[in-house]
C-alpha cells in the first residue's frame, strides 16, 4: 500500500481514537476519501488498530454503501426499498444489469459506471427511483434507461454489451 | 386452531382442527421482512390456506385483536412501543421475532453508542419544540423484543428468507411446536455451495444464521476465523474475501461445530478410510481410544448399557472382531505425558505450556508467537505414543486409527485415520455391529506398558484446574506437594497455583477461557513455571469431535460416566512408580 494511503488511514484512525465504537465511521471516512474499502485498506486497519479483518469484512459486506473496489466515473444507485420494489425496482435492476453487463457492486470495464443497489432513497412518491451521481430519476421505465445512460456516456450504452 | 401455552414449562399444545389466526406487526424497522412474506407470490395461496391472517398492515386494511400467533418485525424504541408489544404478547399464544431487528436489535442498536439526547439532536435539530411532550419522540436506547417480552421463536436474517418463514408457517399450522426445539426447525436449502476446504466444513444450506458459531470464535475465543458476511438471503458464515478457514487463523478447535444447533458445521468423515484400512489383511491396525470420546458417543450409540465400562468392554471386543490387532487406551499415554512434563518442568526453570491440546498450541503459535518456544510437543501424549508404537510394532504395516474427542488430530499425518465420537456409531453400523451382542468382560485394552489400573484424573478429561498440575508434580516425585499447594483465583477464568517442593518453589497459571486469558498470557507470563490453557469449554468434554451439545446436564453426565469408569486408585505410589518406569522405557526410543 502506498505511503499516501497509509498516511490518510492513519489520520482517520487518529481522529476517532476517543470514540466508543468508531468502526463504521472509520470505514465510511476511508471510503469517502480513498474511494473504496479495498482489501489492503481493511487489512491495514485491522493490523494497526486491533480490529479483526473478519469483523471488518462482515461490516462492509453487510452495508451496500461500501465498495470493495474503486468506483467508476458515475455511480448508479437502484432503489430496492419497499415502495420501489413493489413498483418494479427489480425489473429496473435486471434491465440495467443487462445494459451494462455488470451486477450491483461492480464497475463496467471501461470504468464509466458503477452499479449499486440501495435501500429506500427517501422519495418513495417517485418510485421506482434510480440515482445517478447526485441526480434523482423518478417513475423510471425500463424503456427509458438507455436514454438516461447515454447522457452520461456520450456514446450508446449498447456498446457495453 | 386453539393454542394453549403451559405456564410451567413453556410447552405449547394446539388443537389443529381449525386454522390458526395470525397477525403481523411491526415496530422500528424497514418492513423488509414483512415484504418477504407479502412477496411469497403464488405460495401466498398456500399460506392463506393454512392461516387466517387477521392483521397485516402492509397488505390489508382489516385488523382484529383476536389472534393466536404474532409475527413481529422491528425493535423497540419507546415506552408506547413497549406497551403495545406487551399487549400483543398478552393476546398471542405464540410470539415470533421476525428478522434481525426483532431478534437482536441489529442496525437499530447502533445508535445505542450515543446518548438519547445526542441522537435526537443529531437527527431532529431545530425541531425541539415539536418533539416536546410528544410520545412519538419519547425514546430510550433500542431494545430487541426479548428485552421486553418472552419470545417463542426467532427467525433471523436481514431480511429473513421467505422460504424459511413459509417453513415456519407450515410447521406451526401442522404440528404443535415445542419452544425448546425452536432452533431445530428445519430450514429450506439455498443455492449456495458447501465449503469443504478445511477439516471444519460449512453447509450454508442448513445454517439458520443464529451466530452462535461466530460469537464463540470471535467473542469467546478471540480467534476471529469466521463471521457472517453479506446480507439477507446471501448471508453466510464465511471468511474475509472467502479466503477459507485455514487461511484465516482457524485453530481447528471445532467449538463452532459443537455449538451449532442445526449441524451446519461438520467435520470430514473418516469412516470409509477406517474400513479400507481394516479390509487390507496386510495392515497391522492399532486402534487408540480416548475414553472421553466414548463417553460422548454413548449419547448416540444404540446400546442398553448405561455405564462406560461395559460399553468400552463391548467396543473393544467388537473392534477385535473387525480385524483390529491392538486396542490401546489413550489415557495411558496421558500418564506418560504427565511424567514427561514433570521431568521437563523440574529441569527447565523457564515457563512451559503444558496443555496437550494441539489447538491450544496452534493458538499460541498464531496469536502469541513470542511464546512459541515454550511449547514442548515432545512431552505430549501423541508424541510419546507414536514413539512407543514404533518401538513395539515396527512401522512397516502399522496403521494407527485414533478415536478422539477432537477434530484437530484429523490434520495430523502421523495418524492413518482419526474418528470422532460422532463417527463411531457410523463405523459400527457399516459393519452391522450391535455392541450389546459383545460380552463386556471379553474386551480389555492391550497394554505393553505394564500399567495395571485405569486410574487417572485430570488433564485429559477435564481441566478442573488443580488436577493436571498436581498430577504433574506428583508424578515427578515432588513429595511434600500436598502440604504446600496454594490455589489463588486471579480472575473468573484464571487460577494461580503455587507449590513448594524439595526441588524448589514452583508456580503455575491455569486458564479456563482463552479470551480473558489473553491478558494474563501477555502479562508477566514468564514468571510462571507452568501454564495450562484449553480453547474448548470444559476441556475435552466438549471437544470439537464430541456430539454437539450446549446442555450442562449432558456434560455432567459425561463427567459422571468418566468418574465411575476411572474409579479410585488404591495404591497411588505403586501406580506412580509404574508410570515413571513406563516413561523411562519409552524416553530413550528414537
Ligand atoms: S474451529 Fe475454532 S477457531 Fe476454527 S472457526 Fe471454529 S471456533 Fe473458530
Ligand atoms: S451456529 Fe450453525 S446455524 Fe448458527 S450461524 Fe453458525 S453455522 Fe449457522
Ligand atoms: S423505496 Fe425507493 S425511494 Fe423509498
Amino acid at each position: 500500500m502506498d505511503t499516501k494511503d497509509k498516511f490518510i488511514i492513519d489520520t482517520i484512525l487518529e481522529k476517532f481514537t476517543d470514540m466508543k465504537d468508531p468502526t463504521l465511521m472509520i470505514l465510511q471516512n476511508i471510503q469517502e476519501i480513498l474511494g473504496c474499502v479495498r482489501e489492503e485498506y481493511l487489512t491495514y486497519v485491522a493490523e494497526s488498530n486491533g480490529y479483526s479483518l473478519t469483523e471488518l469484512y462482515g461490516i462492509v459486506s453487510f452495508y451496500p454503501q461500501f465498495r470493495l473496489s474503486p468506483p467508476g466515473k458515475h455511480t448508479i444507485k437502484i432503489c430496492k426499498g419497499t415502495a420501489c420494489h413493489v413498483r418494479g425496482g427489480a425489473a429496473i435492476q435486471k434491465n440495467l444489469q443487462n445494459l451494462l453487463g455488470i451486477k450491483p457492486g461492480d464497475t463496467t470495464e471501461d470504468g464509466v459506471f458503477t452499479l449499486e443497489s440501495v435501500r429506500c432513497l427517501g422519495c418513495c412518491g417517485l418510485s421506482p427511483v434510480i440515482m445517478i451521481d447526485n441526480e434523482t430519476y423518478g417513475r423510471v421505465k425500463t424503456s427509458k434507461l438507455q436514454e438516461i445512460l447515454v447522457k452520461y456516456k456520450g456514446v450508446s450504452a449498447n456498446e457495453n454489451q | 386452531m386453539n393454542i394453549i401455552k403451559s405456564n410451567d414449562n413453556n410447552d405449547i399444545s394446539a388443537d389443529i382442527s381449525s386454522k390458526p389466526r395470525v397477525g403481523f406487526f411491526d415496530f422500528a424497522s424497514c418492513e423488509g421482512c414483512q415484504l418477504q412474506i407479502a412477496n411469497l407470490e403464488e405460495e401466498i395461496l398456500d399460506v392463506v390456506d393454512r392461516l387466517e391472517i387477521v392483521s397485516f398492515r402492509e397488505v390489508m386494511k382489516n385488523h382484529s385483536d383476536d389472534y393466536d400467533i404474532a409475527f413481529i418485525e422491528g425493535s423497540i424504541h419507546r415506552p408506547i412501543d413497549e406497551e403495545r408489544l406487551k399487549d400483543i404478547r398478552s393476546r398471542a399464544a405464540i410470539l415470533i421475532a421476525l428478522g434481525d431487528c426483532a431478534c437482536t436489535g441489529s442496525v437499530n442498536k447502533l445508535r445505542n453508542d450515543w446518548s438519547v439526547d445526542n441522537v435526537k439532536a443529531e437527527v431532529y435539530r431545530g425541531a425541539e419544540a415539536a418533539m416536546k411532550n410528544n410520545d412519538f419522540f419519547d425514546i430510550f436506547p433500542t431494545k430487541r423484543l426479548d428485552e421486553v417480552v418472552d419470545v417463542d421463536f426467532y427467525i433471523r436474517g436481514c431480511p429473513v428468507r421467505k422460504e424459511q418463514v413459509l417453513y415456519y408457517i407450515k410447521r406451526l399450522s401442522s404440528m404443535p411446536p415445542h419452544k425448546n426445539l425452536d432452533l431445530r426447525f428445519g430450514v429450506v436449502p439455498r443455492d449456495i455451495e458447501k465449503d469443504v476446504r478445511s477439516i471444519i466444513q460449512y453447509n450454508p444450506q442448513k445454517c439458520i444464521l443464529c451466530r452462535h458459531c461466530e460469537i464463540i470464535c470471535n467473542d469467546i475465543l478471540n480467534v476471529h476465523a469466521i463471521g457472517i458476511t453479506n446480507k439477507g438471503n446471501e448471508s453466510i458464515v464465511s471468511t474475509p474475501f472467502d479466503i477459507g478457514l485455514d487461511n484465516n487463523k482457524c485453530i481447528s478447535c471445532g467449538q463452532c461445530l459443537v455449538n451449532c444447533p442445526v449441524g451446519a458445521f461438520t467435520s470430514s468423515s473418516s469412516v470409509e478410510r477406517v474400513l479400507e484400512l481394516l479390509d487390507d489383511p496386510e495392515n497391522f491396525v492399532v486402534f487408540v481410544i480416548d475414553p472421553i470420546a466414548v463417553a460422548s458417543a454413548m449419547e448416540i450409540l444404540p446400546t442398553e448399557n448405561t455405564q462406560l465400562r461395559p460399553v468400552m468392554g463391548s467396543l473393544i471386543a467388537a473392534l477385535r472382531d473387525m480385524n483390529v490387532k491392538k486396542v490401546i487406551d489413550f489415557t495411558h499415554f496421558g500418564y506418560l505425558s504427565l511424567a514427561a512434563q514433570g521431568e521437563h518442568v523440574k529441569t527447565h526453570k523457564d515457563m512451559t505450556f503444558t496443555s496437550w491440546c494441539p489447538s491450544a498450541h496452534s493458538y499460541i503459535e498464531k496469536f502469541l508467537p513470542e511464546f512459541k518456544k515454550h511449547i514442548h510437543k515432545e512431552t505430549s501424549p501423541e508424541y510419546l505414543m507414536l514413539k512407543a508404537f514404533r518401538k513395539w510394532y515396527g512401522d512397516e504395516n502399522l496403521k494407527i486409527v485414533f478415536l478422539s474427542p477432537c477434530i484437530v488430530h484429523k490434520g495430523n499425518p502421523d495418524f492413518d485415520a482419526v474418528l470422532t465420537a460422532r463417527e463411531l456409531p457410523g463405523l459400527l453400523k457399516s459393519r452391522a455391529i450391535d455392541l450389546d451382542f459383545y460380552d463386556p468382560e471379553k474386551g480389555a485394552f492391550d497394554c505393553e506398558l505394564g500399567l495395571s489400573s485405569v486410574y487417572v484424573k485430570g488433564a485429559s478429561s477435564d481441566y478442573t484446574y488443580s488436577l493436571p498440575i498436581i498430577e504433574i508434580a506428583y508424578m515427578s516425585k515432588f513429595n511434600n506437594l500436598d502440604a504446600g499447594l496454594a490455589v489463588t483465583t486471579i480472575g473468573d477464568y484464571a487460577h494461580e497455583l503455587a507449590f513448594d517442593s524439595e526441588e524448589g518453589f514452583f508456580n503455575a497459571l491455569v486458564i479456563e477461557d482463552i479470551t480473558r486469558a489473553s491478558k494474563y498470557l501477555k502479562k508477566d507470563i514468564r514468571k510462571y513455571n507452568v501454564v495450562e490453557l484449553y480453547p474448548c469449554f470444559h476441556g475435552c468434554l466438549t471437544g470439537g469431535g464430541q456430539v454437539p451439545t450446549t446442555s450442562m446436564d449432558l456434560l455432567n453426565k459425561r463427567r459422571d460416566l468418566l468418574k465411575n469408569y476411572k474409579g479410585e486408585c488404591k495404591a497411588k505410589d505403586l501406580f506412580v512408580s509404574q508410570i515413571i518406569s513406563a516413561y523411562d522405557s519409552i524416553k530413550e526410543v528414537e
